[in-house]
């Protein structure tokens, strides 16, 4: 076989690979769901954000919902309409107190697109930071590590999430929370469950630069349908753009009638201060 | 005689006929001389029992012929892809060696090469079989009417025979393709009574990538991918006397995928490595003429393993991390069946398997070094520990015609599975009949029950699939399937065309799936805990074919109508979806055309329903708290655009001045470029949806020549 149909053999499989085109394919659309993520804390209250889906082909289009209501109810009786804050940002008024052993949810009312039910949520206890301490690694000169120290209460799987701000004067200098989201990593108390335990966080800084840097640790108890969620959008994430998963994971909602989800978390916080040795 | 004018044809077998005319007048002696016919070459066909007198139902012969002459991908003939055209049997993803039965799963598939279990069918990528044509003998696939003396998955029995060697004369054949070689070697020992046969492929995609390779070492710079593989059957036959036979057939193949990229002061390396051994020891003793005792011992050995490395190298902060992860099964089993035939048309079988298997599903072994954080730790993490289980098996199955029309099958399997815990009985029944209505017409009824103690799971990595095997445990029971199957089977003598329709409605039960997307690096010590189990499915559906095997024009029409279905209560809220591979309409045309003796032209064109998959309903713009994503309506919503294809391809046979014979093919696959998508995304961004294909027009080229 001579050489040269040999390599053109070849440059044809090679080029042939990997195609891709526009077509012409109708998807199918919801029409519009409502869309609620909201949660419920003993820190902040409850905060809900709606908007409707859009479609898949068309995610420019406004998600806005107008004429919406949203209602918080306690052991399946409403307490109270939560204020709408800003554009379809509803948040609980301060005249209610939440209370621990009480089932919440919401119902979202709108006039266009029907009305959705939140899954119930409770208040969780704040688990107490119990020790926070920056080291600095003493064998190489540039690793540091944040410890901290909590008690798992000894009861059904517990699920946390540790978050670390570091401020010099008023400035934000270090922060271990993901840009523009909220609560993204989670860990579970199968290793430790009823005990107390050490966890780390290893990082580099600039706190050398800095007479004084002010560490805030915030440990996030979260309900197992907020844990669910996060679980499942980083799934999402890792399957979306991979044809080779049999399906993208979809993402959790306990909402019924919509997407999104009514999660509950509660967090406790521990400042330390850093000065850095003469 | 009375006198006068006479004429005599004399004539003999082998011989030219003469006519003498003389005339008669007395008496009279006259020699003949009769010249030798030159005959030119014969070609002997056999068949195998018409499937209008067989009693089960679903049993498809390939031809091994047919196979060969199949055009393909790469123009390498390949087994799992030519069975695809089967009425019945629906393909994967484009371009790779995998198939499905009647809407069963993949890990469905008992493949077996000369007795011996296969657990992975391809080679890395699955574009490839793990099958080399060369070294086939014949091949059954079983889709429903299963016999007894089958068993352990749910959907279909595919089982292969390697050859045994050519007994009379020595004989050698070297192919030599675009992406690959083989090689093989067949002949007696010595005698007659033994012979062999060697036969081997490599891939040499390495070879062609090897300047981009050298440069990158000098660089020391930029990105490689590389891939190869290399199978080898070898089969050894011996006649002991004229009663006794041994055999022992060795099959080892071996896969090696990577891709390393390499900057100033980082690197990072990816590998696959595939490896498949298995031996095979039978005997096959003939008692009598009515009397045979096969007895086989298998031993197969299959692993894989997945590494990802990652490495930096800055001023005083050196880092190393490395990931493996393993998936082995080991398998030793003791089959053996005793056939008595009585009369001609009854045949008994019975017999035992005994299989001794060990799993080891995916073991993770972290490696990592770290001068900032002064650490070093080699753990393994993730393992499920090895799975390891017995399934001993009893069949005994019963052929029999009463009277000239009606022909009984009922067969009983069963198993007694153990794993930790006390032994667990399943009984499989079997039951065909089948009614002659005319001498070319049949038709036939069937019931089959199949349990299958080791499951199959897919993951995938880096595009590729990777597939692993556990065990049946206390808490993860073994599937099983239910098939009835129906069908009228005929042929057109004065056409020489054979034709059948069989429906079939077939439930599972006991399916297992990933409770989600679960990578190769995941934790597999609380498996349970991966999986879906409980699942159920659905499938039924109708199968035509019509075929005519004769030259110069034969041809293979396939038409299915079909539906699959599952439902798992952990996956899809519990709802019902349709089974990936659930195609509504499948149609495909083989034809072969003998044009004279050197040429013959051979096409196969496909057309069928897109398979399911899955697409967003709408999407959740960014919000407040997190990222915009897409919502899904359920598992499989939707379908791919038609799927549709023409292979063609000519082969030109001829001989060598020396007299072997030298055969080229040319093949072109998918000679219209059509476009099949292999899955449809949207853009976000725009708005668009887009599709996106494997594959578009391949040319490919072969050359192979026999000694």
């Amino acid at each position: 076989m001579k050489p040269l149909v040999l390599i053109i053999l070849v440059i044809s499989l090679m080029t042939s690979c990997e195609l891709v085109k526009q077509i012409d394919f109708e998807p199918d659309y919801d029409g519009g769901k409502i869309i609620a993520h909201g949660f419920i804390s003993q820190n902040y209250g409850v905060q809900v954000q709606i908007s409707k889906s859009v479609p898949s082909n068309d995610t420019h289009q406004s998600s806005y919902v107008p004429d919406v209501h949203v209602t918080l109810y306690a052991d399946n009786f409403p307490v109270s309409n939560l204020n709408e804050t800003d554009s379809c940002f509803f948040i609980s008024p301060d005249s209610i107190i939440l209370k621990e052993g009480v089932a919440y949810k919401i119902i979202i009312t709108t006039k266009d697109y029907g009305t959705a039910e939140s899954g119930e949520q409770y208040i969780l206890p704040s688990i107490d930071i119990d020790s926070l301490i920056y080291r600095k690694d003493t064998i190489n000169w540039k690793g540091e590590k944040l410890l901290y120290s909590f008690y798992d209460p000894e009861n059904n799987a517990n699920y946390y999430s540790f978050y670390y701000d570091a401020f010099h004067d008023e400035d934000l200098i270090l922060s271990s929370k993901p840009d523009d989201s909220f609560i993204l990593s989670y860990f579970d108390d199968r290793l430790f469950n009823g005990q107390k335990t050490w966890r780390e966080e290893s990082f580099y800084s600039t706190f050398y630069k800095f007479d004084t840097v002010h560490i805030v640790g915030r440990l996030f108890n979260i309900s197992k349908e907020f844990k669910t969620f996060l679980e499942s959008l980083k799934e999402y994430e890792y399957t979306k753009e991979d044809p080779f998963f049999e399906y993208t994971s979809p993402v959790f909602s306990n909402i019924k009638n919509g997407y999104g989800i009514f999660g509950s978390y509660t967090f406790s916080e521990k400042k330390i201060t850093h000065i850095k040795p003469k | 005689m009375p006198k006068g004018e006479i004429s005599i044809k004399v004539s003999y077998v082998g011989y030219n006929s003469s006519n003498i005319v003389f005339d008669l007048q007395r008496d009279t002696s006259i020699n003949f001389t009769l010249t030798s016919v030159q005959l030119s070459e014969v070609l002997i066909t056999g068949k195998s029992e018409s499937n209008i007198k067989q009693t089960n139902t679903g049993l498809e012969i390939i031809p091994i012929n047919t196979l060969k002459a199949v055009p393909s991908l790469m123009g390498v003939p390949d087994l799992i892809k030519a069975i695809t055209f089967l009425p019945g049997v629906s393909p994967g993803r484009d371009g790779i060696s995998e198939f499905f039965v009647r809407g069963g799963d993949r890990g469905q598939n008992l493949i077996m090469l000369d007795g011996a279990k296969i657990y992975n069918t391809n080679h890395v990528g699955g574009f490839v079989s793990l099958f080399n044509s060369d070294a086939i003998k014949s091949v059954d696939l079983y889709k429903g009417g299963f016999p007894a003396r089958f068993g352990g998955r749910a959907s279909s029995v595919l089982d292969i025979h390697a050859k045994d060697g050519n007994i009379n004369r020595k004989h050698s054949k070297f192919m030599l393709g675009v992406m690959q070689s083989s090689l093989l070697f067949e002949g007696p020992i010595k005698n007659q009574n033994t012979s062999y046969l060697i036969a081997a492929r490599a891939s040499y995609l390495d070879l062609l990538t090897l300047p981009i390779r050298i440069k990158n070492n000098i660089r020391s710079e930029g990105s490689l991918a590389g891939y190869t593989f290399f199978d080898i059957n070898m089969k050894i036959n011996h006649k002991l006397n004229d009663r006794n036979k041994v055999f022992a057939n060795f099959y080892s193949g071996s896969d090696f995928q990577g891709s390393e990229e390499k900057s100033k002061n980082e690197s990072s390396e990816d590998h696959l490595q595939l490896h498949t051994n298995i031996l095979t020891i039978g005997h096959t003793l003939i008692s009598t003429s009515k009397m045979f005792l096969k007895t086989s011992l298998i031993y197969s050995d299959y692993r894989n393993k997945i590494s990802s490395a990652f490495s930096s190298n800055y001023y005083l902060d050196n880092y190393f991390h490395k990931s493996t992860s393993t998936s082995t099964i080991k398998e030793l089993s003791l089959k053996s069946i005793f056939e008595w035939n009585p009369g001609s048309n009854h045949s008994i079988k019975t017999g035992i398997e005994i299989s001794r298997y060990s799993f080891l599903p995916g073991q993770v072994l972290i490696q990592n070094r770290d001068s900032i954080l002064a650490s070093q730790a080699d753990t393994i993490i993730g393992s499920a520990g090895l799975l390891r289980s017995l399934e001993n098996a009893f069949f005994i199955e019963d052929d029999i015609s009463i009277g000239p029309s009606v022909s009984l099958y009922t067969g009983l399997r069963v198993v007694g599975y153990f794993y930790k815990n006390p032994l667990m009985f399943n009984f499989e029944p079997r039951l065909s009949m089948r009614v002659l209505l005319s001498d070319n017409l049949s038709v036939k009824v069937n019931y089959t029950r199949m349990v299958q103690y080791n499951h199959s799971l897919v993951s995938n990595y880096q595009g590729f699939e990777r597939e692993v095997w556990i065990a049946a445990t206390d808490s993860i029971p073994p599937q099983k399937s239910n098939q009835f199957s129906t069908g009228l089977y005929g042929e057109i003598p004065a056409y020489k065309i054979e034709f059948s329709i069989e429906g079939y409605y077939k439930r599972m039960y006991d399916l297992i799936n990933y409770q989600s997307a679960t990578g190769v690096f995941s934790d597999f010590s609380h498996l349970e805990k991966l999986i879906a189990k409980g699942g159920k499915g659905w499938s039924y559906g109708l199968e035509f074919l019509l075929q005519r095997s004769v030259a110069p024009v034969s041809a293979t029409l396939a038409y299915t109508l079909s539906w699959s279905y599952r439902q798992f209560n952990d996956l899809n809220n519990g709802l019902k979806f349709p089974f990936r591979y659930d195609r509504r309409h499948a149609l495909s045309v083989l034809t072969r055309i003998t044009l004279n003796k050197q040429y013959s032209l051979n096409s196969n064109f496909v057309l069928s329903t897109g398979t399911p998959f899955t697409l967003p309903v709408s999407y959740s713009k960014d919000n407040s708290f997190y990222y915009g994503y897409f919502n899904y309506s359920g598992i499989n919503n939707m379908k791919l655009p038609l799927y549709h294809r023409l292979d063609v391809g000519i082969e030109k046979t001829g001989k060598t001045k020396k007299g072997n014979i030298k055969k080229l093919s040319v093949n072109i696959y998918n000679i219209y470029a059509h476009q099949n998508p292999v899955y449809v995304y949207y853009n976000p961004y725009n708005g668009k949806t887009y599709q996106k294909s494997l594959f578009s027009i391949i040319p490919s080229i072969s050359y192979s020549i026999e000694f």
